[in-house]
Formats: C-alpha cells, structure tokens, sequence
C-alpha cells in the first residue's frame, strides 16, 4: 500500500492552516456482546461478518491485524487510519478503501468505527462519506439501536449518533501570541473539546490541535457538524489574523525563523521525529503567511515519512533509533529539495 | 547495539521506565520486547488514567460509592457486573443500557445534555421506530381524553391505536 492516504493530499479547503478532517461514527452489531465482553469466536465472527461484506464496501480492503507486522500497523497509526488501541489488539480488523479516505476499524472499542479522512476543511463531505457507507453495513447488518438513546456503543460518551467530527489545526501564530490557551479553554462552552496532538501530555509538539465534538446525542449530525464548522471558521479566523500582525510587526524575524528551518531540514544528517515535527511547523508557517510557495499537501507527506513506522515502511528494513534519523534526515532532505527545485518557492 | 535479553539481535526497542523517580532503561530486539508483558510496544505503560476512570469517577461522584447490592447486579446478557461499568466505564452489551437503565439514563443526561437522540435512524428500523412513537404519543392522549370524560374521542383514539397496532404484526 502506498505511504499516502488521501488526507496527505493537502488539497482541501483551508489546507495552509486546517491540516485535515476526520469523521467517525461508532455502530456495534445487534446481539453481540461488545468487544470488551465479546469471546475470541465472537470477534473472529463479527470480522468475518465485516468481510463477507465485501461485495457492499465496494473498493474496500479489509486487513486482520494479526497478519500485519508491527511496522505495519504501528505505520496505519501514523496515517491516522487506525487508532494505537486497535493496532495492540490481536483480535482487531480495518476495512480500508483504495484511496485511502475510508477506514473503518473492526473490533476496537465497538465493533465498528466508520471513519473518513479528508484533506483540509470538509466536514460536511466526511460526514456524508462515512454515512454512506454506515447505510451500506447497515443494510446487510442489523446496528444495535435503542429507540431513546439511539445507537448503543460501549461507552456512553459515543451513545446516541455515535459521531465524532475532528478537524486537526495548526496554529503557530495563535501560540506564539500566547492566545491559543485561551481561544482552546473557549470552545469547551460550545460542547466541542480540543486537544494537542503529536506529543506527550500537555505539551503539543508541532503545533498541531485537534478540535472536535464533545456532545453526540441530542442534535442532529448535521447540527453537530455545523457547530463544529462554526467554531473552527473562528479559529482559522483567528489564526490568519495573528499571522496577519505577526508578519507586519517582525516579518524580517518571521522570514528567517522559516527560511532557517528550511535550510536545516534540506541539510540535516541526522534527525528526530520531534525536531522533524517542528521544522516542518515552521515551514507550514512560512505557506500559512505567503512566504513561501510549497504545497500543503508535500509538508503533510513530510509529516508522516518522519514517523518511525512509515519511515521503515518506505526503507523496506527494520532500523534502530540512530539508523532512523539517518533515514530520516535523508528522506525528509531529499524530497523538500525536490520541491524546491521544482521552482515553486 | 544488541538485544539485552537474547543478545542476537539487533536492539530497536529503546525503553526507560520511570518508578518512583527510579530511572531504568531498557535496549531490547523486537521480540523480546513483544514477550515482555510489562512493556506494551506500541502505545505507553497504562498509567491508569483515561476518559473511562474519569467517567467512573463521574458516576460515584452523582451516587456516591455505589451499594454493593447494585455493584454485584450483573447483566443477563453478557454477564458483565455494574462493578465492571464504574471501573472500566464501558459496558458489556446493547442489554447493559436495559440493565441499568436507572444509572445510564441519568449518565447519558449528564454527558449529553439529554437522553434523546435526535439523529440519524437505522432505515430499515425507521417506520417502526417512528410507529412506535406515534403509538406512544397515541395512548397518552387516549389517557388524558378518558381522564377529561371525552368519551368521544377516546374511542376515535382507540381506533387509530387498533390499527397502529395491526400494523405492526
């Protein structure tokens, strides 16, 4: 399978500042225990539901995880197209589409978890994509479904519609100015939670925050996904301004902090995962502020290729931590160059 | 580098575990690494705390520390205890929501505001879903018409719930 899924394409609407979107919902088949409960033959049976449904899912391919080796699940991961619980879990499955946009994971906390990643700002795409296919399962497998509660799943956070919408930002401009705490601390008021990925705890390495729906009984998806857009408009709004002063009070200082990043990632020797993460930041800055012209969708591409997993994928061999910054450094240079040379800067 | 443990292969599992302020680093090959239970390859040493203890906490702190008669009620579905529900914060089967409807109900009023779901139906269930409200809705004026002495309308009632109802077998 190719490195790339089709969020990397950094095509979307937003894409200098909204890195992707992605909408899940959560469905367990009728009169099975859920997987936290379920035997080793009721797991083995609802993969086995899931893949004679084949001829439904259309282009879809579905992969047990017992047959995938650790590089490769560990690589699923950083793609976003399953979750680290499912890539520990013998018992698991993904059905994942030829694109790449469609992943529906088997066996993870509820038996299914329809997801679908978009480049960019397309909530309401994903949601009709993942609802697609949700009404193809569904017409072949009865969901568990309650008449009040609506669709059951393990926990009762996911009771009702079972979704949840995510949009992943990047928002160099809002932590610099120090605003971002409080633009983040904001959004709570309106059901909706946010998050700093790519790091441990509290700290977010690369600037990257994912924000997405707290709430997901009471209100109709669409409603939910409108109130998501609303808010994440804001934030980009916020941010574009940001950038806005930022580049009129010290774009010389602004300029060199991307143009340095630039020339340390096109030279480096040997590279962290996490010093990767935030050069690659710096640059998506330099695009975000028009300071440079390089696709969104290449710095996405780079964002992956510098996870340990992908990053052994593409080298086709096991490494060890030093080998891979090698890799890393050579890899990540190699292809900025590229583009670079590509005369879009 | 090689493995610690088989010392034949190459170690690519670098890990350093911190207990009680005790550092211990660990060079491991990736099978040995995969046979140690203590180490989980992929994600981090649980540390206990995620979305679901945070729930657990959520329901002792609305009923305080659940009865021990209510802790050992176990579904009859799935066999999985209310005790399990408070500690893991997930439940066992679609039943379990039946089963203890009386904590779940006002849960789900917590975490969502409501224990309505407004949104998408399953379509194959959705005729029947929608009869079934309507049959509801149905009874309770047929009720309220009885209680008024609107005798009238109670039998007019009566006979759209027959019908609802025939409907339905």
């Amino acid at each position: 399978m190719d490195y790339k899924a089709k969020w990397m394409e950094g095509n979307g609407p937003e894409s200098a500042i909204v890195v992707s979107t992605r909408v899940r919902v959560a469905r367990n088949l009728a009169g099975v225990p859920f997987p936290g409960t379920m035997n080793e033959i009721q797991a083995q049976g609802v993969i086995a539901t899931v893949e004679a449904q084949q001829g439904v899912l259309e282009d879809m391919h579905v992969q047990r995880m017992a047959e995938l080796s650790q590089v490769d699940r560990l690589a699923l991961v950083e793609k976003h197209l399953i979750s680290l619980d499912l890539a520990n879990k013998s018992d698991g499955a993904v059905a994942i589409s030829s694109d790449q946009a469609v992943a529906i994971m088997v066996n993870e906390e509820d038996h299914l978890r329809i997801q679908c990643l978009l480049p960019g700002l397309q909530l309401e795409q994903a949601w009709e994509t993942a609802s697609r296919y949700d009404d193809l399962l569904e017409a072949e497998i009865p969901f568990a479904f309650h008449e009040e509660y609506g669709y059951l799943t393990a926990c009762p956070t996911n009771a009702g519609t079972g979704m949840r919408a995510s949009v992943m930002l990047h928002l160099p401009a809002l932590v610099g100015s120090g605003h971002v705490g409080k633009v983040l601390a904001a959004i709570g008021q309106f059901g909706l939670m946010a998050r700093g990925i790519y790091g441990e705890g509290t700290q977010a390495v690369g600037q990257m925050f994912q924000i997405s729906n707290q709430v997901t009984s009471g209100l109709p998806e669409e409603e939910i996904i409108r109130n998501l857009r609303g808010v994440v408009e804001q934030i980009v709004a916020q941010e574009k301004a940001h950038l806005k002063k930022m580049t009129a009070t010290s774009r010389l200082q602004v300029e060199d902090r991307v143009f340095r990043s630039i020339g340390l990632l096109s030279n480096v020797r040997l590279l962290s995962t996490n010093e990767a993460m935030s050069l690659i930041s710096d640059i998506r800055l330099g695009v975000a502020a028009d300071i440079i012209d390089l696709s969104p969708g290449l710095l996405c591409q780079l964002m992956v290729l510098a996870q340990p997993g992908v990053l052994q994928k593409e080298c086709t061999e096991s490494l060890d931590s030093q080998q891979r910054d090698v890799k890393r450094a050579e890899i990540l240079s190699k292809r900025l160059k590229q583009a670079l040379r590509g005369g879009n800067i | 580098m090689l493995c610690e443990e088989c010392k034949a292969q190459q170690a690519t599992v670098h890990y350093t575990q911190v207990v009680n302020g005790e550092k211990t680093e660990m060079h491991l090959c990736e099978d040995c690494a995969k046979a140690r239970s203590d180490i989980d390859i992929l994600g981090f040493p649980g540390t206990g705390f995620n979305i679901n203890s945070l729930l657990a906490g959520l329901m002792n702190f609305e009923h305080g520390p659940t009865p021990a008669k209510l802790r050992a009620e176990a579904c009859s579905t799935c066999g999985a205890d209310y005790n399990r529900f408070t500690q893991s914060g997930r439940l066992g089967c679609a039943d379990c929501y039946k089963t203890f409807a009386k904590q779940i109900s006002p849960l789900l009023k917590r975490i969502h505001g409501t224990t309505a779901h407004h949104g998408k139906v399953p379509s194959k269930g959705a005729k029947e879903i929608s009869r079934k409200r309507r049959l509801t809705n149905l009874k309770l004026e047929q009720r309220a018409a009885v209680e008024s002495e609107q005798y009238e309308k109670a039998a007019e009632l009566r006979d759209q719930i027959r019908k609802l109802e025939l409907d339905g077998q």
